[in-house]
């Protein structure tokens, strides 16, 4: 198709367009990749010598030490298999509870649906705070449990809006055509609305996953169990030791204690965090990229 | 040689350890030590493992081991406190008024009587703590506690404060040796010297944390209270007292002419830390006490004749004021599974040799103590010190809930060569200890005297950095002028009214 | 809706339902989860009306004494009220003009490139600032913007300016550095949701389109944008609704106070940072409860208004 496309003429209209296009594209993969790749530079160099500044392109004094200030224990190996599984386990549930919720707020005949939507509005924008939702968590005892990291996130309003814009977008003869050959609503939301769903699958997949990959306040407030910690919250934990406080007596306190450099290890835990999603994510990139023909799905 | 002499000592320490838990009790030796529960409300707490030959000394003496864990998040107390999910410890430096609460923990006066007879809190430390509560019960004791006899009669030591670190060898090249610096005129000198030799350099920086405490020291001011006492006896708010006002107009003035950088407001702490020790700057001003040597160290990889040095106090009032009551608490919550055990605990790590194990080791180890009863510390400690990793996995010194002041002011200087020793024993005599202005510090978080005193703190923060960058003495006036009229809508008149009686009943507890 | 008789034979509302039961059963079990997770602890609402102690317990949340609008009150009342304000709405606004268009052009721009390596490297690398935390883009910030840093180096180099701009701390500049930090930070991020869109475009209309003679620009302005403008509408009324949060330019709290500093306090600080530093952090939640609602109250208000602008102006809304 593409190289259908090329054969036609290429316009002045077309050679601007890719100009300007170019042009966007360039600058804003310069200014997003270099802070970026200059945070994995520093997080390589020696913490002591890069207060001496000029270091740009390559780290001057190798060094995995802040890396390896990281990984002392095998805290971490158990870390690390509990946010694998709460990104898996977690993002599976969200993403299919949302497709299901708002597959079913999709239907505008749907009655009741102006007080539904109203109730998701209304709960984006109020909470009790911390102190009411714990006593919730105590009270179906999810507190100090794994589900604690997976069941309260299933379902986002953000989410809800964004499928329901996309399934906004689906003709509605698809609907139709299924049920005039009989199909229930389930049997069409499962043959005919997913298959062409796969780029909001990964939307939501990519938005969720990433929020369970980096979450640690759940983890901080609901469970005690050390075996149930999670990665983002060991990296948040060394980061914030890291961090003088700013009460004066505690401030002095924590002078007397010992001397880090808190930007190495921020920018360090910022890498161990990145690059697992770094790793994933092209394979749910294709979703995006290449675009879905949704007539061949219908014929 | 030093090592020989230790050999007999560490032996008959080894035999008499060995012998202590015998006399204390069978029983309690042979079995397996209580386990408790602690939360460390310090996110920034060095380590939260019980382990390392401090930790496990203490096991061995109380027969308690503790299970910690440290605070990612500041708000993680406040809600174990709504929900009453506590743990059996809490050691902490927040909340204490809020956590003085029949209903949430123990109180040591009842603990004591009934599992701890023996134990005698001075009745100054009571009385600290019993400020914080409204039943009349202690519910803690205040660790690092000091009193001012203390640090009149130490050779040694001095308590964690703001200072300021300069350049010793640039100095000296420019003729101001430490022994020629020896009044703000001085410095001002060799500021100007600075800045013209080395226009390149900042001349002064101050990191994130407490901005200008040195300099609001040599005007006699403290971060650890809001309240100035005048010559005529009253008391006055910092932002009302001549004092500050006197101390910015010099900061103003370093600020005029060039020594001050407007992005030293936005350092963060390793920035600020770098510039010192890779010569981006001249002076260093933070929590930096005792760093000397370190930065030192760190800067000769880059220049071999590098010397940093910690400025001795050069202002004519001048004044180290140790106001606070102590730093932090350990508080034995409603939950705790053996309520005996931690409060015996307790009783241990406040011990003078608890407190002392606490920071120096085991004595006759890792310690032995010289004439005057400060430590001398085996080769072994001082060599470990150099490198903090170890230090802190082979001996961990952490675990202080209830040492003294003074006893953790001498641990972290001890070791110092008398070169960055000196300068302590010029700033000890320029400690003042007024404990009565931490005691009357308002207390409960609700009342308005507290919520006051916070704003005309986060008021006065705000406007250090105006005053400071203030482009011309009538702007400076003006800033000052709105300050002030600032200061009086939070409510400063009532509370200098409210504060001036509370110091004066605080003091003369102390009479 | 009683389902007459009239009109031939309109089925009643059981029968509607029923028909509709999986339809209906979706989005209750929605709901549902949203009664438990959401509604009921919203009962924490009610200590913006008390006087809450928590240290007392859970239950003071009924039991404590009702104090009305005292909170508010003494926040309206505080000798700073009106600079937060100031700060608040102009960060917020001018983050939302200058934020909210930027990953619109970039999900555009991306998928115009048709050399696909170079789509993919863009794609990824431009939504990698979204991880960074805004603690470590404070530091790199230091690193970038000092007077020393690379960027006041090149522009003294380049002759664009005689002495380095104090861009940190500078109070003149942090509205700027609020709205640009916010673009660099999530506008790859955002992007995903638009691309996500664009890609669900039936690849057959460029092809039809492309054989009645559209040029590119054609066929951007005539199917790239119409196709995806239902989903811009619902990202602007839900960004709408988080404007006081920062809408697609970051949490606006995180910015100020990681990137505020005692010298551009003056621009920086804001009702949600000083309501942490007076409210929470001491432990007053009745106090930043109430002023937590005060911002909800706006959202929602923004939310509705705007959805019923945009339901008359496009005839599509949020709901």
């Amino acid at each position: 198709m593409l190289a259908r496309r090329n054969r036609i003429r290429y316009t002045r209209e077309d050679w601007l367009v890719d100009i300007v296009v170019y042009i966007i594209v360039g600058v804003v993969f310069f200014i997003t990749s270099y802070p970026f790749y200059y945070s994995l530079v520093i997080s390589l160099n020696n913490a002591q010598d890069t207060a001496r500044g000029g270091i740009y392109f390559w780290p001057r004094m190798w060094t995995f030490a802040s890396y390896s200030s990281f990984f002392g224990d095998a805290t971490w190996l158990f870390g690390l298999l509990v946010s694998v599984a709460r990104t898996i386990v977690g993002t599976v549930i969200t993403v299919m509870f949302t497709m299901m919720v708002s597959y079913g707020l999709s239907d505008r005949k749907l009655i009741f649906r102006k007080g539904y939507m109203g109730l998701i509005i209304f709960s984006m924008y109020f909470s009790g705070g911390l102190i009411p939702y714990y006593m919730l968590l105590r009270s179906i005892h999810l507190l100090d449990s794994f589900l604690v990291y997976v069941i309260p996130s299933a379902l986002s309003a953000f989410f809800i809006f964004i499928a329901l814009s996309f399934y906004d977008g689906i003709p509605g003869e698809l609907r139709e055509s299924g049920m005039l050959d009989g199909a229930s609503d389930l049997v069409i939301f499962i043959r005919i609305i997913l298959p062409i769903s796969l780029p909001l699958v990964a939307t939501i997949a990519i938005f969720s996953g990433v929020g369970q990959w980096n979450a640690w306040f759940d983890s901080a407030f609901f469970v005690k169990n050390k075996g149930l910690r999670t990665l983002g919250y060991l990296l948040m934990e060394t980061i914030n030791q890291a961090n003088v406080p700013t009460n004066a007596q505690a401030a002095l306190q924590s002078m007397a204690g010992s001397k880090v450099s808190p930007f190495s290890i921020r920018v360090t835990a910022m890498m161990i965090s990145v690059i697992p999603i770094l790793c994933i994510y092209p394979f749910l990139q294709r979703y995006f990229i290449t675009g879905l023909t949704i007539g061949s799905v219908k014929g | 040689m030093k090592r020989n002499r230790l050999i007999p000592i560490l032996l008959a320490a080894v035999m008499a350890m060995s012998a202590v838990p015998v006399a204390v009790g069978a029983a309690e030796a042979s079995s397996d030590p209580v386990v408790l529960d602690v939360f460390l409300n310090h996110t920034w707490y060095p380590t939260d493992k019980f382990e390392g030959i401090i930790p496990e000394t203490i096991t061995e003496k109380t027969g308690v081991k503790l299970n910690a864990t440290r605070a990612v998040d500041a708000n993680q107390l406040g809600l174990m406190m709504a929900s009453g999910d506590l743990p059996d410890i809490i050691f902490t430096d927040q909340e204490l008024s809020r956590l003085s609460n029949d209903s949430l923990c123990y109180s040591y006066t009842d603990l004591i009587a009934q599992y701890a007879p023996e134990w005698k809190p001075s009745e100054m430390a009571i009385a600290n703590a019993t400020a914080s509560s409204q039943d009349g019960k202690y519910y803690f004791l205040y660790s690092h506690a000091y009193t001012a006899e203390e640090y009149a009669n130490a050779t040694s030591g001095f308590p964690m404060s703001s200072s300021l670190l300069y350049r010793g060898d640039i100095a000296e090249e420019l003729g101001f040796p430490a022994d020629k610096l020896n009044t703000m005129d001085d410095l001002d000198a060799l500021y100007a010297k600075v800045h013209e030799t080395y226009p390149d350099m900042e001349v002064l920086v101050y990191g994130p944390v407490l901005n200008f405490g040195y300099f609001d020291i040599q005007w006699a001011l403290t971060g650890n209270t809001s309240w100035v006492e005048k010559d005529d006896g009253t008391y006055v708010h910092t932002v009302a007292s001549e004092n500050y006002y006197n101390a910015r107009k010099k900061l103003n003035e370093y600020f005029r002419l060039g020594y001050i950088n407007p992005d030293s407001f936005a350092y963060d702490e390793s920035t600020a830390d770098g510039l010192i020790y890779t010569g981006g700057s001249f002076s260093y001003e933070n929590a930096t006490q005792g760093y000397a040597a370190t930065f030192t160290e760190m800067g000769k990889a880059y220049n071999p004749d590098l010397k940093i040095l910690e400025m001795k106090p050069l202002g004519e009032d001048a004044a180290y004021r140790l106001v606070h009551l102590g730093w932090a608490a350990t508080f034995i919550s409603k939950a705790c599974k053996n309520p005996e055990a931690a409060i015996k605990l307790m009783e241990y790590l406040f011990s003078p040799e608890g407190a002392r194990l606490t920071m120096w080791g085991r004595e006759g180890i890792e310690y032995t103590l010289s004439e005057d009863g400060a430590p001398i510390f085996s080769d072994e400690w001082v060599e470990a010190t150099k490198d903090e990793a170890l230090f802190a996995s082979k001996y961990n010194t952490n675990f202080y809930f209830g040492t003294t002041g003074l006893t953790e002011a001498i641990g972290r200087t001890a070791h110092l060569s008398a070169e960055y020793q000196d300068v302590y024993d010029l700033m000890r005599q320029k400690i003042v200890a007024a404990p009565w202005f931490g005691l009357a510090e308002p207390k409960d978080p609700n009342s308005d005297p507290f919520i006051q005193t916070e704003k005309l703190k986060e008021l006065k923060e705000n406007f250090d950095a105006r005053l400071v960058m203030a482009e011309s003495d009538a702007e400076f006036e003006k800033i000052y002028a709105e300050l002030l009229d600032a200061a009086r809508k939070i409510g400063l008149d009532s509370l200098t009214e409210y504060m001036n009686a509370e110091i004066t009943r605080c003091k003369a507890l102390y009479e | 809706m009683t389902g007459s008789a009239m009109g031939g034979r309109k089925p009643s509302l059981p029968q509607r339902l029923w028909r509709q039961r999986t339809m209906q059963l979706f989005a209750l079990a929605g709901v549902a989860f949203l009664l438990i997770f959401s509604y009921a602890p919203m009962t924490g609402l009610l200590m913006a009306f008390k006087d809450f102690r928590f240290e007392k317990g859970f239950s003071g949340i009924f039991t404590a004494d009702w104090v009305g609008l005292k909170w508010i009150r003494e926040f309206v009342m505080d000798y700073n009220f009106s600079q937060l304000l100031r700060n608040t709405i102009v960060i917020s606004v001018l983050k939302m003009i200058c934020t909210f268009p930027v990953p619109i052009l970039l999900a555009i721009a991306i998928n115009e490139v048709k050399v696909s390596p170079v789509k993919r490297v863009v794609q990824t690398v431009s939504y990698l600032p979204y991880f960074i935390s805004w603690v470590v883009v404070s530091g790199l910030c230091i690193q970038f913007l000092s007077s020393t840093g690379v960027v006041n180096t090149a522009m003294i180099k380049l002759g664009w300016i005689a002495k380095p701009l104090n861009l940190l701390s500078g109070k003149q500049y942090f509205w700027g550095l609020a709205v640009f930090t916010g673009i660099w930070k999530e506008m790859g991020w955002w992007s995903i949701i638009f691309l996500a869109a664009i890609t669900s475009v039936d690849q057959a209309m460029y092809e039809a389109a492309t054989i009645d003679g559209a040029g590119r620009l054609g066929r951007i302005r005539y199917i790239t944008f119409p196709s995806i403008a239902p989903t811009v509408t619902v990202v602007l009324i839900l960004a709408l609704g988080n404007l006081l949060g920062g809408g697609l330019g970051g949490s606006t709290f995180e910015q100020s106070f990681l990137l505020g500093n005692t010298a551009n306090r003056e621009t920086s600080e804001i009702i949600q940072t000083y309501s942490f530093r007076m409210g929470m952090s001491k432990g007053r939640y009745s106090y930043a409860t109430s002023i937590g609602m005060l911002q909800s109250i706006i959202s929602v208000l923004l939310v509705f208004s705007s959805n019923a602008v945009a339901k008359r102006v496009s005839g599509r809304g949020l709901f």
